[in-house]
């Protein structure tokens, strides 16, 4: 037998210890992967946007009431007509930027994902510097358009279902709706766009189809909830507070909803301040976890090697060294280790996280296996097979 | 010229500050010719014990020369010492004899796990089948080392401690554990490696048992003395 072999009968003749082992070790690299890369994604998100912080993006914050929502569904015409108006508001300053993106996932599933239908207003391919891979992205012309059939460009992974040039019947997400739409382009690979309300979260395009927030789709199709969302998503870039101002006074006035714009780096600090208490929390349960767990196991293995030191004596007398009953505990531990580690790739996959777990986990082997490893190198062979006097 | 396997000169080993130390072996020599079979009595606590780790390479002296196989001890790494005890030294112990939860075929192979040799697996079995068969407990060779009686476990760790076929042979109270009749059997066993030309030394405090020996040492606080 090898020291494998020695290992595997090790762990089958301590099978409720190891099954611990290993439920802890499962929740411990769970928790600190998700930890760990929610912080990564915050971190990386802040310094992406340091860029955006000394440009003067404005984004919306809404705080209309439950009751206001209910008051507006009620009369919703009317609502609809004053919401209209207040976009309209927003898109009429020559001296102001912007964009509009949202949208809805479907419930057609595609390439392992769902497909994301999305409305986009005209600054926004620019804004983010999205390509189109083949065909055209939308013109001037399509925002203003009335024609029944709407232009529509693909995410890269759609253009085998749909072709350039052709017509397909389309069901919007919101209303559900039916429409012609007309494929005019297709996105470049792995288009994207950074959230700028979920920090660190990019919006990858592969899987969406986009819709010109023209005249006549907003006609056709958009409903009370669409406007509040156009107005929601819909962020500003001016240098020139007095239109902000101007658009929530106009806000106000129509009475419905209550919507103000706050710088972007303001936002960005609120949202650091709300999200990093909540990460740093997950890190601290996870960290708390993690020692009791590995000095659990560290001290269960210390436990296992006193309970079986007469067996260690006669592999040491029959030629053994310290380092091959090393070598045992590694591979037990690692073993150990198998199973959280097909957890990770189930919860996973074979991504950035996937690696994040194995670093973890090689943390882990090594700290466990500190104190039992000093334990059988201070172990005289003598002393190990002293008989009982 | 002698062929002295083993050649022990002013050994010590005390335990403790040198200032005040606590002697286990006192200026103790030994000289033991290959094919020798040998006791060393004493009362307990005598010595004899750790005179045998050291003989064993389990231990380090404190003090004096040492030589086996013609090697000075001095000169060995743990890695050397532990290759030693793999192809040149079987150990009969009565406490630390087996691991109950594997067989007794895997007890026997143990020391092939860590041979230089390397041997194909078939080859590890039959030579290990071949021992079992000279101990008359090859109808064993599945069983549970946890099963079996004192005997047949004694008589597995003679067939692990030969499986390498070592020079030596170091047992220490091999017959501790035993009945008279089981313990006469044993020592025959012994016998009958000394004379296929196996060193042998017994720790032994039976009187009967150390009449199976050409030679017998007796430690007395800590110095070994020659009885016959």
């Amino acid at each position: 037998m090898n020291q494998i072999e020695y290992a595997c009968r090790a762990i089958a003749n301590s099978k409720r210890t190891f099954i611990c082992f290993v439920i802890q070790l499962i929740v411990i690299i769970y928790l600190m992967t998700v930890a760990f890369t929610d912080l990564k994604i915050l971190y990386s998100g802040i310094k992406k946007m340091e860029g955006l912080k000394s440009v003067d993006f404005y984004v919306a914050t809404d705080s209309t009431t439950d009751e206001r929502i209910s008051r507006m569904f009620s009369n919703e015409d009317n609502s609809v007509i004053g919401l209209k108006t207040l976009l309209d508001k927003i898109y009429s300053y020559d001296d102001m930027n912007g964009y509009t993106v949202f949208g809805y996932d479907l419930s057609i599933p595609a390439n392992g994902g769902v497909i994301n239908e999305k409305v986009a207003s005209k600054n926004f391919f620019d804004t983010f510097h999205i390509g189109a891979y083949k065909g055209r992205l939308f013109s001037n012309e399509d925002f203003t358009s009335n024609n029944d059939v709407i232009p529509v460009v693909i995410g890269f992974n759609l253009r085998n279902q749909y072709k350039i040039g052709q017509e397909y019947k389309f069901s919007h997400g919101g209303t559900g709706m039916q429409y012609r739409g007309i494929v005019v382009g297709i996105l470049d690979y792995n288009s994207c766009y950074p959230d700028l309300y979920y920090i660190g979260i990019n919006n990858n395009l592969n899987n969406s189809f986009f819709f010109p927030m023209s005249d006549g789709f907003i006609n056709k199709c958009f409903s009370l909830s669409d406007f509040h969302m156009a107005i929601d998503s819909t962020v500003l870039i001016t240098d020139n507070l007095s239109n902000i101002k101007s658009i929530e006074k106009f806000g106000n006035n129509i009475d419905l909803l209550n919507i103000s714009y706050k710088m972007y780096k303001e936002f960005m600090s609120d949202y650091i301040n709300h999200v990093l208490p909540q990460i740093m929390y997950e890190f601290m349960v996870a960290s708390i976890i993690f020692i009791f767990a590995v000095s659990g196991m560290s001290a269960s293995l210390s436990l296992y090697i006193r309970k079986n030191v007469k067996n260690y004596a006669i592999h040491l007398i029959c030629g053994a060294r310290i380092s091959d009953l090393v070598k045992q505990l590694f591979y037990q531990i690692f073993m150990a280790m198998l199973i959280p580690m097909m957890f990770s790739v189930y919860f996973f996959g074979f991504g950035e996280k996937f690696i994040y777990s194995i670093i973890i986990s090689t943390l882990i082997i090594i700290l466990t296996a500190v104190l039992p490893v000093k334990l059988l190198y201070t172990c005289k062979i003598s002393q190990l097979t002293r008989r009982d006097e | 010229m002698d062929d002295f396997l083993i050649e022990m000169e002013g050994i010590e080993k005390y335990y403790g500050k040198k200032e005040n130390p606590i002697h286990a072996i006192r200026g103790s020599n030994l000289k033991i010719c290959k094919g020798s079979m040998i006791a060393i009595q004493g009362v307990s606590g005598s010595g004899k014990s750790t005179l045998l780790n050291i003989l064993g390479l389990l231990d380090r002296k404190s003090a004096g020369k040492y030589k086996l196989f013609g090697i000075d001890v001095e000169q060995l790494n743990e890695k050397k010492k532990a290759e030693m005890r793999n192809s040149k030294i079987g150990f009969v112990l009565q406490e630390f004899a087996l691991i109950e939860k594997l067989t007794v075929m895997e007890n026997i192979r143990i020391p092939f796990s860590y041979s230089k040799k390397h041997m194909k697996w078939r080859l590890q079995n039959k030579i290990a089948r071949d021992i079992l068969v000279k101990l008359g407990i090859e109808d064993k060779e599945k069983e549970l080392a946890a099963n079996l009686s004192g005997g047949q476990r004694q008589r597995v760790a003679i067939a692990r401690a030969i499986v390498n076929d070592p020079e030596l042979i170091l047992a220490d109270e091999p017959t501790g554990a035993l009945d008279t009749i089981t313990s006469m059997e044993i020592m025959s066993i012994f016998k009958a490696l000394n004379q296929s030309g196996k060193t042998i030394i017994i720790v032994t405090h039976d009187n009967e048992v150390a009449q199976f020996c050409s030679k017998i040492y007796k430690m007395v606080d800590g110095k070994l003395e020659v009885c016959n």
